[in-house]
């Protein structure tokens, strides 16, 4: 992973941020998302996908780049979510879903359909695994939060004995 | 706030800090997705116990955010307990909500999108058919939920649709492909993020809630499956 080395033109990076947004506020539409946050969102999905993308193009590994994509989803949607002061989810729920293993899913209803068992048994593994990827990226995420919640605690605290 | 998709212990930490806020020295909360316990003790007298059932569940973000924003205000002392209970009930009634046919475009868009995201091919043809279906599938969905009370019988028939109209345009236009218009049409419906939010219940440890929402996302999936798979062995393609 270190010293990795990632090749890529401007177009590329410019339809994957562009997409990543659309796709995100699309999601954002569907759950009904609240009108003040809605350009945020798309950010935040955008961030997540965009660090996914780099990492799976200097090959870290699929579960790596899912793991840090839903990091940074997190990460991004516990600032906006301080700074919007709204709940987390506002922000994380579109944001995964540029994430979601979409395409192996549907690849394992196909090889089913024809009977491929092997096919299918493989690529269900790979969900599963880009799956949980996901989730504990995402847990890893909660932490700083946790973190971040205890500091602006003692910050008011210390300010407090000051007065 | 539950039926708004919203996560256990965030319901249950907001109806513990209404019930302090609101002077009572002892809350029990237990929340579940099919249901909630509530149960007061003010010290003296005596205890009350409460239990609401949630019947339907989908994803409403905005009203977790209104809810939210009231409790902090409770908390601030900006309104007391009779505004509060005011404006929850007409919170609950009037979510402002995105008219439907723009969340219609918002379902195409996101198919159309992630299908040329999830491929990593540019793939133009396909490119509008899967947002076209995408979005017929998402009016479809919704359609029949307000029409059928059986669970996951909307989904099963809006991915035979999809399905449908997928194998149909791939006759007409030998240079598509069926595969790549499904997996971008299908992201509308697919429960990937319910998947991941069961996880993340079950990582904070709220067991039921997790099972449950893990359930649900397993036979959402089921039944999407189901739908694709039995056009394309009708049709064969």
């Amino acid at each position: 992973m270190l010293g990795m080395q990632v090749s890529f033109n401007f177009w590329d990076v410019l339809i994957n941020l562009v997409f990543s947004y659309i796709a995100t506020v699309g999601f954002a539409l569907t759950v009904n998302i609240p009108h003040r946050v809605i350009h945020w969102s798309g950010i935040c999905g955008c961030a997540g996908w965009m660090v996914y993308w780099l990492l799976a193009r200097a090959e870290a590994g699929r579960m790596l780049s899912n793991a840090f994509g839903a990091f940074a989803v997190g990460l991004v949607a516990v600032l906006l979510a301080k700074w919007k002061k709204c709940p987390v989810i506002l922000f994380s729920v579109p944001g995964l879903v540029p994430l979601v293993p979409g395409a192996p899913a549907y690849m394992v209803v196909r090889w089913l359909i024809d009977g491929e068992y092997l096919g299918a048994q493989q690529m269900m593994m790979r969900v599963a695994i880009v799956t949980v990827s996901i989730a504990l990226g995402f847990l890893l995420s909660t932490l700083v939060q946790e973190s971040l919640n205890k500091y602006l605690r003692r910050l008011k605290l210390k300010e407090k004995l000051g007065k | 706030m539950l039926a708004g998709g919203s996560e256990m212990y965030r319901v249950e930490d907001t109806m513990r800090r209404i019930a302090v806020n609101a002077g009572i020295k002892e809350v029990n909360v237990f929340a579940m997705p099919t249901g909630l316990f509530v149960s007061l003790d003010d010290g003296e007298t005596s205890s009350v116990t409460e239990l609401e059932s949630v019947k339907e569940r989908s994803i409403n973000l905005e009203l977790v955010d209104r809810v939210n924003e009231l409790s902090r205000e409770f908390a601030d002392k900006r309104i007391d307990l009779c505004q509060l209970e005011e404006k929850l009930t007409e919170v609950e009634e009037h979510t402002p909500s995105f008219p439907f046919w723009l969340q219609v475009i918002g379902a195409g868009s996101l198919s159309a999108t992630l299908m040329v995201l999830f491929l990593d091919v540019y793939d133009w043809v396909d490119f509008p058919v899967a947002g076209l279906i995408g979005a017929s599938g998402y009016w479809m969905d919704a359609w029949l939920k307000r029409h059928t009370k059986v669970r996951f019988l909307a989904e099963l028939i809006a991915a035979m649709e999809m399905g449908l109209v997928a194998i149909l345009v791939s006759w007409l236009v030998p240079a598509s492909n069926v595969n790549n218009i499904l997996i971008g049409a299908l992201m509308t419906l697919v429960p990937g993020l319910a998947m991941t939010n069961a996880l993340r219940d079950l990582f904070m440890g709220d067991w039921v809630s997790g099972i449950v929402r893990m359930c649900e996302a397993v036979m959402t999936a089921i039944a999407l499956g189901g739908g694709v798979g039995i056009m394309i062995r009708f049709l064969g393609a």
